[in-house]
């Protein structure tokens, strides 16, 4: 994608003027992302953090992130963000967290629904790349609910995956599962 | 090979993934981050110039670990990368265990190297694994923490020694119609220091012969870290008081159809066990002197009592005395009537932390009910089934005074569409109610509440499915059960005759003072023996 010069500015959690930092992606893209949100991306707090350096608009540059995929991490950061204040700010009135909980179910499954199996994956290897672990274990639970009763060759379409096994190969697999049964198994 | 990487912390994946990286031989990550401060202040993460190209080991495994047992073995077969990181990433494994198991041991537990939670399941048709095979596992799976043997009766005493000996961080055994016997349960108590659950169900090598003792049971080194026991099914089971005694920390003990006299070894238990917190008693013979003597639990919060019909209101009344702190308690009468009003009055004033109560086969009136709604300002949820007493007074009674109460069932009581308008205007807390197999309660009724309470969710079902009720007991029938004998009409102990159900209110004030007294004695007589 050419240059254009995209910047997004996200806003703040909060209203009080925050610092923010340049990311800039693979692809070109540039954004404008607010501290807290960009903190929750380890890869940039450890490397802030950990090596002392002091927070001033440096740019970065993410080589293994291209634009489309770092716009929605940052969508889902900055509104994972807001719901945990919001979850905070209910703590104790049964109600007001069910309704939090209520609306970032929602929101969730209307993110996820948008992405395609590709984005879905694009998206665990970068927020895997950056570190996320709240969004990672969301994208892994979706992804699991993607392939959840799905064919071995669907499968293997999804992930875009050879198969590698001899027939014989094949059939001792089969043979040792057939072993194993469905466990029920509530401990 | 070797044990699958945890995912908790990032900077554990980091080292893992690089670890990982080197064996797989994929694309690296940045490591380490590089910093160039040109003259415009740009910085630069570097790295490899190219992607991953597939997903990281761990993030497959964290995908697996979502999915169950069918989605895993799919994904055993997607690809050789997936079938090693779904076996190295499986710590819960469930197998069929019949006698041919053995030969498909060692290539099962070199895929499967990181298992922690096993089940073995044979069936009483076939023959099951026997001793070599669970010792050729225990040694592939030093790490287990939990077995779960159903109907493998191949083994026997010696084969659960020398697993004891390989497995001795166990923390959970639960054993159901295998047919080893006290040898082998010392030897898993002498060896698995960690030991925190024991299930034992129709263990056929603790039947005594004719007459003969069978040996005890424990308490082993296991017995400080024993929390829970639950025995079922057992002839003998008197034989694991020892170790139940002995489990100094336990805090939940369940007898289900065991057979024999328990209300000798219960005082004990309690007297010894005071960390006891639970206790589930169900089809055993044990009378009021039984259930005294668990009075000793003062810590007592969880109690099922499930068709006992010789525990009487008597024995309840001195039991709330004591444990002041019960909060659920359950209770089948089993149709008896032998456990009613007045027993529930003194729960209902001794024990202001109710928060559940489940009634079946009981039959209590507005007396008692109203004495629970009044008294017990934390009780949230309340089921009452089979209770021939319970109809719509009953239920305008509960919606006016339970206002802490958020869950209610009724199941085959005499309740109406007129009940559910006294429900209506009461309960303010409510979030759920269910009505099973009340005749007078019709669709349109439910329909009328769920309208008029939104949103209380109303659950209305009046199908011919036979339901389980809320007892503690099996699911299922079970053949070769353990039948309780029915209750003896003259109890040796007592002074008078106990009088059977149908009678229950006949007896004489002085059969009944004498038994208060002896009851009285006997626990102050235990409380003064505690401490030592």
């Amino acid at each position: 994608m050419a240059d254009d010069g995209v910047n997004t500015k996200v806003e703040a959690v909060s209203k009080a003027t925050t610092e923010t930092i340049e990311l800039r992606t693979e692809d070109g893209g540039v954004f404008d992302v607010d501290k807290p949100v960009a903190m929750e991306f380890l890869i940039l707090k450890s490397f802030y953090e950990d090596e002392g350096r002091v927070f001033d608009k440096t740019s970065i540059r993410l080589p293994n992130v291209k634009q489309l995929e770092l716009s929605k991490v940052i969508e889902y950061c900055t509104r994972a963000l807001e719901f945990g204040a919001k979850s905070a700010a209910a703590a104790g009135d049964k109600d007001a967290e069910r309704m939090v909980r209520q609306e970032r179910e929602g929101f969730e499954a209307e993110f996820v629904d948008e992405l395609s199996n590709e984005m879905l994956k694009e998206l665990i290897l970068a927020v895997n790349f950056l570190d996320i672990k709240e969004m990672l274990d969301f994208l892994i639970r979706s992804v699991a609910n993607r392939i959840r009763n799905r064919s071995v060759a669907y499968v293997r379409q999804f992930f875009d995956i050879e198969n590698d096994f001899t027939p014989q190969e094949e059939d001792q697999i089969h043979q040792e599962n057939a072993w194993a049964f469905e466990g029920v198994d509530a401990d | 090979m070797g044990q699958s990487t945890s995912t908790a912390a990032s900077s554990g994946r980091r080292e893992s993934n690089q670890s990982q990286l080197s064996k797989t031989k994929s694309k690296s990550l940045i490591y380490p981050m590089q910093i160039e401060y040109a003259e415009e202040q740009q910085g630069t993460i570097d790295g490899e110039p190219d992607y991953i190209s597939k997903l990281p080991d761990e993030c497959l495994a964290c995908i697996f670990q979502s999915l169950g047992s069918g989605d895993r073995k799919r994904c055993s077969l997607v690809c050789r990368s997936w079938l090693r990181i779904e076996g190295q990433s499986r710590h819960r494994l469930s197998l069929n265990a019949p006698s041919d198991l053995l030969a498909m041991i060692p290539s099962i537990f070199s895929r499967f190297d990181a298992v922690t939670k096993l089940a073995l399941k044979s069936d009483r048709k076939s023959e099951s694994i026997g001793d070599e095979g669970l010792i050729l596992i225990s040694l592939k799976c030093r790490n287990l923490t939990r077995l779960k043997l159903r109907s493998c009766r191949g083994l026997t005493d010696a084969g659960m020694e020398a697993f004891a000996k390989n497995c001795k961080g166990l923390k959970k055994l639960s054993c159901g119609s295998c047919t080893f016997g006290a040898k082998g349960m010392n030897a898993v108590l002498d060896n698995c220091s960690a030991l925190e659950e024991l299930s034992v169900k129709r263990l056929r090598g603790i039947t005594d012969g004719a007459g003969a003792a069978a040996e005890p049971i424990g308490p082993g080194v296991a017995a400080s870290a024993l929390k829970t026991i639950c025995l079922k099914e057992l002839y003998n089971g008197q034989c694991f008081g020892p170790v139940i005694i002995g489990a100094k920390n336990l805090r939940t003990l369940k007898l289900i159809k065991c057979s024999g006299d328990w209300d000798k070894l219960l005082p004990v238990i309690a007297n010894r066990v005071t960390s006891l917190v639970e206790v589930h008693l169900e089809r055993l013979q044990v009378t009021d002197l039984g259930l005294v003597g668990i009075s000793s639990c003062l810590d007592l919060e969880i109690l099922h009592l499930v068709k006992t019909p010789e525990c009487t209101n008597m024995g309840l009344v001195l039991l709330a005395e004591r444990c002041r702190l019960l909060r659920k308690l359950h209770i089948d009468g089993w149709k008896a009537n032998r456990i009613g009003d007045e027993g529930l009055i003194a729960v209902a004033k001794g024990c202001p932390n109710l928060q559940e109560l489940v009634l079946i086969g009981v039959n209590p009136t507005k007396l008692s009910l109203e004495s629970l709604a009044s008294n017990c300002k934390n009780l949230e949820r309340l089921a009452l089934c089979g209770s021939d007493t319970v109809g719509d007074a009953e239920i305008s009674c509960i919606g006016a005074k339970c206002l802490a109460l958020k869950k209610l069932c009724i199941k085959s009581c005499p309740v109406s569409d007129q009940g559910l308008e006294a429900l209506a205007g009461g309960c303010p807390n409510l979030v759920k109610v269910k009505l099973k197999k009340c005749r007078g309660v019709t669709p349109e009724g439910a329909e009328w509440l769920r309208a008029t309470r939104e949103p209380l969710a109303v659950n209305l079902d009046n199908g011919a499915a036979e339901h389980q009720d809320a007892s503690a007991s099996d699911g299922g029938a079970q053949e070769n059960v353990v039948e309780i004998p029915p209750p003896p009409p003259v109890h040796t102990q007592m002074e008078a005759a106990v009088p059977s159900s149908s009678t229950a209110r006949s007896s004489s004030w002085k059969s009944k003072l004498g038994m208060v007294s002896i009851l009285k004695r006997w626990s102050s007589g235990n409380s003064s023996s505690r401490g030592s």
